[in-house]
Formats: structure tokens, sequence, C-alpha cells
């Protein structure tokens, strides 16, 4: 049983997060209505458009807004009577440009560690590690106000890991960083998962970063949750898409499709997108039009938006 | 990218052990060590403590260097230097608390520690991190104000402290340190109740914008105001009945029912001490309102 759960007395075999029937409501509007959701353990992408309740999901979990209705588990404890304890036990690095002001890096991330109950001495000490461990070690002692975006989004995920809880709420943790930045960002973010087994609950608008490292998914759309589960049937990335023009007999090329289990639709210039079923690839569209007797002008992998892959997974029309 | 040796990631095998009485603390000591041990506030605290020291320096002369009593005999002529050799006289400590220097002093220090303290967090959105970990907004208002109030304290009840231990140490009186020792208790409640209100409305001011210099200027400004308008009423309505306008004034007559002392203001006591408590009032009411809209505006 690794440390964490001796320590915090946590149970491994408990999810991370329970949400049971949280409403959230700011006035008369409802940021979050009735929601239910059980997060697995490992690499969670939280993702919905702007204005779907990812923000007041997170505020619910840690206490910044009180829900008007439902209860929050994180690790089995209740956030709502235990809330400092629950923040024990997760590490926020927040989206916007966040940082403590006059403060070092090293300071920052230590009294960040001293906030969250670490005894000072350890709080210099884990400071020292995770900044190092974040790329930071060289530039520590350096005023964070000085720092590039690139910089301070290592001093803040330094800051969530200082204490090294269990759980960490990732809030678009690319932001601002360019592509090295971020291809080593989200590394760290799948060391954390794979080899120090840390959950971490990833909020982002950036599919390609959701399909980089998260293992399942929760979809929310207007305070509800619209779609959960493994990633790679969620994700409609991970089935290849294809935008396809083509001549022929359209009607018998859309019977054939339908038959092979490609889903999607042509214009009326034989023009549209088409998803094939798990594993297939684009060769059964080949197949397709061989026994359509209709030609294939062009195809291209097509990588849909995030707004197209919620329709995708909510089987609407965007 | 950033040059760098990373280190593996190593799980953290102590213990977390929260202090909910003093989960403010480590606010404190950043604030601290990082604002106010630095040149500037040294500086300031020698400003502060220059007329104590000259005060002493004419204490140890008077007393210690025999030599020099006859001279300083002659100075004692003036009524300066015979107000500043009443050593043994409560009057002696509560003067200083109540001096203009020392007042522009405090009010210097507010405007450059206290006033830019939580504009700067505003500025940056420090309170995702603060409340994101283990402490609440009272943790939050505690660590801060007790920063402020530390600073002011030192260089009010500190200087006071200073001036009646080298009294005790230099002065004639074997007996001085024991027999007058009731002196401190009002001395320490009037700094307390000057550095607490003053705290409390330098970081209730700097909540009203982010731009920290804007709102230090801003804060002297007001007091430089309030002063002149004071000054001006006197001359327009003398017997001082508008002297509640100017702050100092009000903290001077608050020293006055403290020590036990006559009033010299031109108002009753009561308009001092409500208007005081009003203050307090509202800084503490902008203080939690502010920090509430701030959580709730977080994500």
């Amino acid at each position: 049983m690794n440390r964490r759960h001796d320590v915090a007395g946590l149970d491994p075999a408990v999810a991370p997060i329970q949400i049971r029937n949280l409403t959230v409501e700011y006035g008369k509007v409802a940021a979050l209505d009735g929601l239910d959701l059980e997060f697995p353990r490992g690499c969670v992408g939280l993702l919905g458009p702007n204005g779907a309740g990812k923000s007041s999901t997170l505020k619910a979990v840690l206490g910044f807004v009180r829900p008007t209705a439902g209860r929050i588990h994180i690790y089995g404890l209740d956030a709502g009577r235990n809330l400092r304890t629950a923040r024990r036990r997760i590490g926020y690095m927040p989206e916007r440009d966040t940082y403590l002001a006059g403060l070092t890096g090293f300071k920052a991330v230590s009294l960040a560690g001293e906030l969250s109950g670490l005894p000072r001495s350890e709080a210099y000490l884990r400071a020292h590690e995770v900044l190092h461990y974040t790329g930071l070690g060289e530039a520590r002692y350096r005023d964070v106000e000085g720092y590039s975006t690139g910089m301070r989004q290592r001093v803040k995920l330094a800051q969530a890991l200082v204490h090294d809880p269990p759980l960490l709420f990732l809030d678009e943790p690319t932001n601002g960083l360019d592509p090295e930045g971020r291809r080593e960002m989200l590394s760290l973010i799948q060391d954390l998962t794979e080899n120090h087994h840390k959950d971490i609950v990833l909020s982002t608008h950036i599919l390609n970063d959701a399909e980089a490292v998260v293992d399942w998914v929760a979809i929310l759309r207007e305070g509800r949750l619209v779609g959960a589960g493994p990633a790679q049937e969620i994700l409609p990335e991970s089935r290849p898409t294809f935008r396809v023009r083509l001549s022929g007999d359209l009607d018998a090329f859309r019977t054939t499709l339908s038959r092979l289990g490609v889903s999607g639709d042509l214009d009326s210039r034989g023009a549209g997108l088409l998803l094939p079923p798990p594993g297939a690839g684009s060769r059964i569209l080949f197949q397709a039009a061989r026994e359509a007797s209709a030609c294939i002008l062009s195809l291209q992998p097509h990588r849909p938006s995030l707004e197209e892959a919620f329709f995708h997974a909510l089987d609407e029309e965007p | 990218m950033i040059g760098d040796t990373k280190t593996e990631y190593r799980r953290y095998e102590g213990s977390i052990r929260p202090r909910p009485l003093l989960a403010w603390w480590p606010i404190t000591r950043s604030e601290l060590t990082t604002r106010v041990f630095r040149w500037r506030f040294v500086l300031l605290y020698l400003v502060a403590f220059g007329p104590l020291l000259f005060r002493e320096a004419i204490l140890y002369a008077r007393f210690v260097i025999a030599p020099v009593q006859v001279s300083l005999k002659a100075h004692m002529a003036s009524g300066r230097m015979s107000r500043l050799m009443l050593w043994d006289h409560l009057d002696f400590y509560s003067d200083y608390l109540e001096d203009k220097f020392l007042w522009t002093l405090l009010l210097l220090a507010t405007g450059v520690l206290a006033v830019p303290m939580v504009a700067r967090d505003l500025r940056t959105r420090a309170w995702e991190i603060y409340f994101s970990r283990s402490i609440g907004r009272l943790d939050y208002f505690l660590g801060k104000f007790a920063a402020v109030f530390l600073v002011l304290f030192t260089l009010t009840g500190g200087g006071v402290l200073c001036l009646y231990l080298t009294t005790a140490l230099l002065g004639p009186d074997p007996d001085f340190f024991l027999t007058n020792l009731g002196w401190l208790a009002p001395l320490f409640l009037y700094s307390v109740l000057l550095s607490g209100i003053l705290a409390l409305a330098a970081l209730a001011f700097g909540t009203f914008s982010e731009n920290g210099l804007l709102l230090a200027g801003s804060w002297l400004g007001m007091f430089f105001v309030a002063f002149c308008i004071g000054r001006v009423m006197r001359w327009v309505r003398p017997g001082g009945a508008f002297d509640w306008i100017d702050p100092r004034l009000l903290f001077m007559e608050a020293s006055s029912v403290i020590h036990g002392h006559a009033s010299m203001a031109g108002f009753p006591s009561f308009v001092a001490l409500g208007l005081l408590g009003l203050m307090t009032a509202l800084a503490l009411v902008i203080l939690v309102q502010f920090l509430r809209r701030q959580k709730e505006g977080i994500g």
C-alpha cells in the first residue's frame, strides 16, 4: 500500500471524487444542475464549452462556492464538512496567471507548502525538490514576477505538488506554452499519472492535450453531465475521421456505408465527414466506394474541434 | 526553454501537521521577511527611532557623563529641552506616541507596506493560491493584518519600551523600573489601538484598486487633506470643534482618555472614541465583503 493511503488514511478502492446531485446556483441561474459524477483513478479530462459548469464544479470541490444542494466526497471524505482536510488532498493549478508577487519561486512554493500544513523545514525541502522536478531548479531564486509564461505555469504546477497531494486539479495547464513547453508539461503530467500514481483532473478546451494524457473523460454542458467514459470511446479523435469528396452513385455509397457501420453523411455534391467504426481506418471507405462503384476524389484525415467531439459524443448535430 | 537538470519526483514521506490556530502565521512571516526586512524599512526604523536615540543620548549625558551635566542645565532653559528631560513623568512617553513626527512615519509605513499588500494580491489573483490551501478567509486576513500590526507596534510600543528601559538603566532612580511599571499598560494599550486601527484601515483601503502606487499616494493624500481641513476649520471656527476631521487628533483624544489626561480637543471624548469605532467597523466590513467577493469570483 502506498504512503498516501498509510498517512492520510485513504482507501485506494474509493473514487478520488464522488459528486452526488450537486447544484450550484448564482442567483437564479443554475451553473450546475443536479450533477452526478464519479471520477475513476488516473488522469481524467473534464471537458465542456464555456459556461458548461467546469469551473463551477472545480469551485464547489475546492469550497470556493457553497453548493445549493448535493454532496462532494474526496477519497470518501465529505468535503462539505471537512473542507480543510479535503483541500490537503488536492493540489490545484489555476488556469489564470496567478502568482504570489514579490516572492522568489522558492519562497512562493514553500509558502504554499506551509499553508497546506507542511512543517517549515519540510516545506523548504519539498520546494527545492518540486522546483527541480518541474524544471525550475536554476531559476528558483528569481522573482516569480520576472518569470516567463512557461515558467509561471511550471511554478504553479510546483505549488500544486509541494504537499504531495494524491489528487491534482490542473486547469488549462498548457495555456500560453510554446510547442516544446506544451510537450514538456504533458510529459510531466504523464509521468505523475503513470509513475507516481497521481489522480489528475485535467480541465481543458484543447482536445489534443486531453487526447495525449487522459484515460477517462467527463463532458459537461449547461451544468449537466452529457457524456462520461473511457477517452477512446468518448472522444472521436481516437477514431480516425475523414473528410471525403467523391463522384458516382451517392445513394449506393450511402447504403454501403451504412451496412459497413460507417457513420456520417454526404451532401448532394458528394462531400462530407465520415467516421469509420473503431479500428477500421480509411480502408473501409475505399471498400465502400469500390462496392458502390463510386470514385473517391479526395480523402483527408479530419481533426474535429472539441465542440464537434462533444456533439459526436451526443450523436447530435453541431 | 530553461536550461535545467530535472530530478525525479519524490513522494513526501513526512507528516502533514495542520495548525488551525496558527494557519495565518506563514503569511505573516512571508510578508515580514520579504517586504519588511528590506533597506527601506530599516531606514524607516532608524528615522522613527531617531528622536528616541536623541532623547536617550540626552539622558545618558545628563546622568552618566557628569561634566556634561553643567552645559545641559544651560540648555534646559529652553522649553523644548526641558520637555525632553521630563523622563520621570508619564507625559514624556505618551508625548512620543502622539508626536506628529511618529504619526507621519506611521502613515508612511502603512502607505508603503499595508496599502499595496492587498492590492498586489488583487492584481496577481493570489487568492486562488491562498484559498485552495488549508486556510480560510480569516487566516488570510489575520496573516496580512498581523504583519502590518507588528511593524506599527514595534514603531510605537517598541519605541516606548526602549525609552522606558533606557530610563530605567541610565536614570538616577534605581527603583524607576519597578515603581513605574504600571505606566506600560496604558502606553501599550494605546499603541495597540493606534496600530490596530491604522492597520485595519490601510488594509481596507488597499482593496479599492489593483494599483498599489496610486493607492499609497491616495492614502497619504487623504490624511494630508484631512490635516489641512482641520487646520483651516480651526482658523475659521476657533475652539477646535472641528478637530475631529483630522484623524491624528482623534487618536490624541483617545490617548488622553486612556492615560487619564484632561481633554485638549474641542469636541467630546465620546465623539473621538465613536469615530474611531466607526472607522474600525467600516474597515472590517469592507475587508469581509471584499474577501467574500474574491473567494466566490475564483475559477
